[in-house]
């Protein structure tokens, strides 16, 4: 980690002031017009409400209420010969329980990007999605998950970042500076999803900060069929370890050092793809070494005009005695996405997710994502939990089987 | 002769016979002419952008329509394809869903999806290139170039096609997971223009008709068809692209057609 920062935005406009220096040496002496600006503005609306079959765990608060969110996505989009820029700002404003820890107003990203040629510059709160799997996506490392809402939340925290990105070779190469980055948020008493009380302070262990710079770089190249991500990362952890420290956790973020590797593999009917990771830390007892390996099996018009994938993911983690907490770990997922291809692209997911070791530990779920028209979208999402009672977490997920409904209207 | 000589001489037979060039009926040269002729029509474009009305018309005739915008860039090499990217610009619920694909000459193109409420690449496997475009009538594998070196032709007759004579010529796809057993091209003999395209089924079941019209001169040299309808002759439904703002030569770069720069949406 790096503990000296000038400011990620001089930093920015320094590094892309050289490069458009350089590149206006070699122009000809007419200067590109400005192109007409393009601006665009919409917002989305949704609501969500959790419906439990069964009360919750002894001391688990019930109440988890529907939650009401106002998204406005607003870009600017301007260019010049060949340098083009993009800004966009898109906060977003979140009504939910007074104990939510979330915060009302957050940024979902807000970011400015320059490209030119094979050159881009981005700045600002960004996300950035590598990983592959269904499940869980491991080289994921730059951005946050927050586990307050549903069982695998999709939804990342947006992280202040410099990237840098160009061709190099047959492939992509992006760079990324991260100034500081979100600690993942808990309920303070036991909630559904999260049945267990969490210290509201963190600690910081070998190396880590939560305000430090970390940096990250991914290679990206695709190869006729095969697709590869190879990613490195040092910084502070994401992923937090916990200790026990009376009837509450203790989070705990150490600086770790790791490789990833993202792969895809398209061929016939088949799509191969694996995610690994490799997490080092000074520590060794909080070393981890992660592996998820999937597949999908394409059928196209498998009923009417609807598209069939048929969907398999294994996980496997080999964590040190301090490492974070996997609850992934011999997990397997059976599942199939059906694209209906109607008017309004709905689409229904089905998935078994089991314990390889003990399939009485098991989680069924189906979630269908209805268009109603072209504004308006229903999401109905049930996920049903057995536990064998051999292991804890199976258990305290059980009592958390619900049925999720959401409604969002776009304008 | 022992039985040295006579392996030798067997696989020097085996060698000739798999050197030997097949010989191409009259109708196949002349179906493979025509398909050539309309592609060196077009050689030179480098790059275009249109913006494209998408209606999709039920049996019933109920109507949705999506606008994206299209961009295509012609490779240097004609021993690979074009790259083409479609963005999708309204409703809002698939606004900034993007397409991008790269033909090939006899691999079946590589696609690539960009989802924006994940922020997620995602690539296509190989068989779902024949799956449904974005709901439309239009696969994956009818939007992307047509290649020439991806099928074998045979011409099957000539015949008027409106106010032309066009000829028809039988195009069977060389590339792997086609979803489609031939396609009936009609090439109109005077420009080479194609003007209408009869799909057929894996089973050999007319499948899909598109119509083009509209066509318009651009740099005086490259036709392009403003209007296309597909029509579904087993679901009865159609589809309907209207493109306009066609503009030739952007100066759009190869490296906007990258898979790992699908996200930003500067183009």
């Amino acid at each position: 980690m790096i503990t000296r920062r000038p400011g990620l935005a001089a930093l920015a406009l320094g590094l892309w002031g050289a490069v458009g220096q350089a590149q206006a040496q070699a122009r000809s002496p007419a200067q590109p017009e400005p192109q007409a600006a393009e601006q665009e503005l919409s917002a989305k609306i949704a609501l969500k409400r959790y419906f439990f079959t069964s009360s919750p765990a002894d001391g688990v608060d019930d109440d988890l209420p529907g939650t009401a969110q106002l998204g406005l996505d607003y870009q600017y989009l301007q260019s010049w010969d060949s340098l083009r820029l993009r800004l966009v700002v898109n906060p977003r404003y979140l009504e939910s329980a007074k104990r939510d820890p979330r915060p009302d107003f957050y940024w979902d990203e807000l970011f400015v990007l320059l490209e030119q040629d094979s050159r881009e510059l981005k700045v600002g709160r960004i996300k950035e999605h590598w990983g592959v799997m269904e499940t869980r996506q491991l080289v994921d490392v730059i951005n946050t998950y927050d586990n307050l809402d549903g069982l695998q939340p999709e939804e990342k925290l947006s992280q202040k970042a410099l990237k840098l990105g160009s061709s190099l070779g047959p492939g992509h190469l992006s760079l990324y500076l991260l100034d500081g980055f979100e600690p993942v948020q808990f309920y303070r008493e036991p909630a559904r999803f999260a049945a267990y009380r969490v210290q509201s302070q963190a600690e910081y262990l070998h190396g880590a900060d939560r305000d430090g710079l970390d940096v990250a770089a991914r290679y990206f190249v695709s190869v006729s069929d095969l697709d590869i991500g190879l990613s490195y990362f040092k910084g502070t952890n994401r992923a937090p370890a916990f200790r026990t420290a009376g009837d509450s956790l203790v989070a705990q973020y150490t600086e770790v050092t790791q490789w990833g590797l993202d792969a895809i593999w398209v061929r016939e009917q088949w799509l191969y793809k694996l995610e690994a990771l490799d997490q080092r830390v000074s520590d060794s007892a909080y070393n981890s070494r992660k592996l998820s390996v999937g597949l999908e099996y394409a059928i196209t018009r498998a009923w009417r005009d609807a598209d069939l994938s048929l969907i398999g993911e294994y996980h496997r983690d080999q964590d040190q005695r301090l490492a974070p907490v996997s609850i992934f770990d011999r997990k397997f997922l059976l599942g199939a996405r059906l694209e209906l291809n109607d008017a309004h692209l709905s689409s229904l997911f089905l998935g078994y997710t089991a314990q390889a070791s003990d399939l009485g530990n098991n989680m069924l779920s189906a979630s269908l994502d209805l268009g109603l028209s072209d504004a308006l979208r229903a999401g109905v999402s049930a996920v049903l939990v057995n536990s064998s009672s051999s292991d804890a977490v199976w258990d305290v997920l059980a009592s958390d089987s619900h049925l999720a409904l959401e409604l969002s209207y776009s304008f | 002769m022992n039985h040295k000589a006579a392996f030798s001489a067997c696989l020097s037979l085996c060698a000739l016979l798999h050197q030997a060039p097949t010989l191409a009926s009259p109708e196949q040269e002349l179906g493979q002419q025509y398909a050539h002729r309309w592609r060196d029509s077009d050689l030179g474009y480098q790059d275009t952008s249109a913006r494209i009305r998408l209606t999709l018309v039920e049996k019933e005739g109920a109507r949705t329509d999506r606008f994206m915008r299209m961009n295509s860039f012609e490779t240097a090499s004609t021993a690979v394809g074009d790259k083409v990217l479609l963005t999708f610009e309204a409703p809002e619920n698939i606004k900034n869903s993007r397409v991008l694909i790269h033909s090939k000459i006899k691999e079946g193109d590589q696609v690539w999806l960009y989802l924006p409420a994940l922020k997620r690449v995602k690539r296509v496997a190989a068989a779902d290139r024949s799956g449904s475009f974005s709901g439309s009538e239009f696969s994956y594998e009818d939007i992307g170039s047509m290649e020439v070196g991806n099928y074998d032709y045979q011409w099957l007759r000539d015949e008027p096609c409106g106010d032309a004579q066009c000829a028809v010529v039988k195009q069977v796809p060389l590339y792997p997971y086609s979803g489609y057993s031939s396609i009936w091209v009609w090439y109109n003999k005077a420009d080479y223009r194609q003007m209408k395209t009869e799909y057929y089924d894996r089973k050999g079941s007319k499948f899909k008709t598109l119509t083009l019209d509209g066509y318009q001169l651009f740099l005086g040299r490259y036709w392009r068809a403003l209007n296309m309808t597909m029509v579904n002759h087993i679901t009865g439904r159609q589809t309907l692209l209207v493109s306009s703002d066609v503009q030739f030569r952007t100066g759009i770069g190869e490296d906007a057609f990258e898979p790992a720069r699908l996200g930003n949406l500067t183009q």
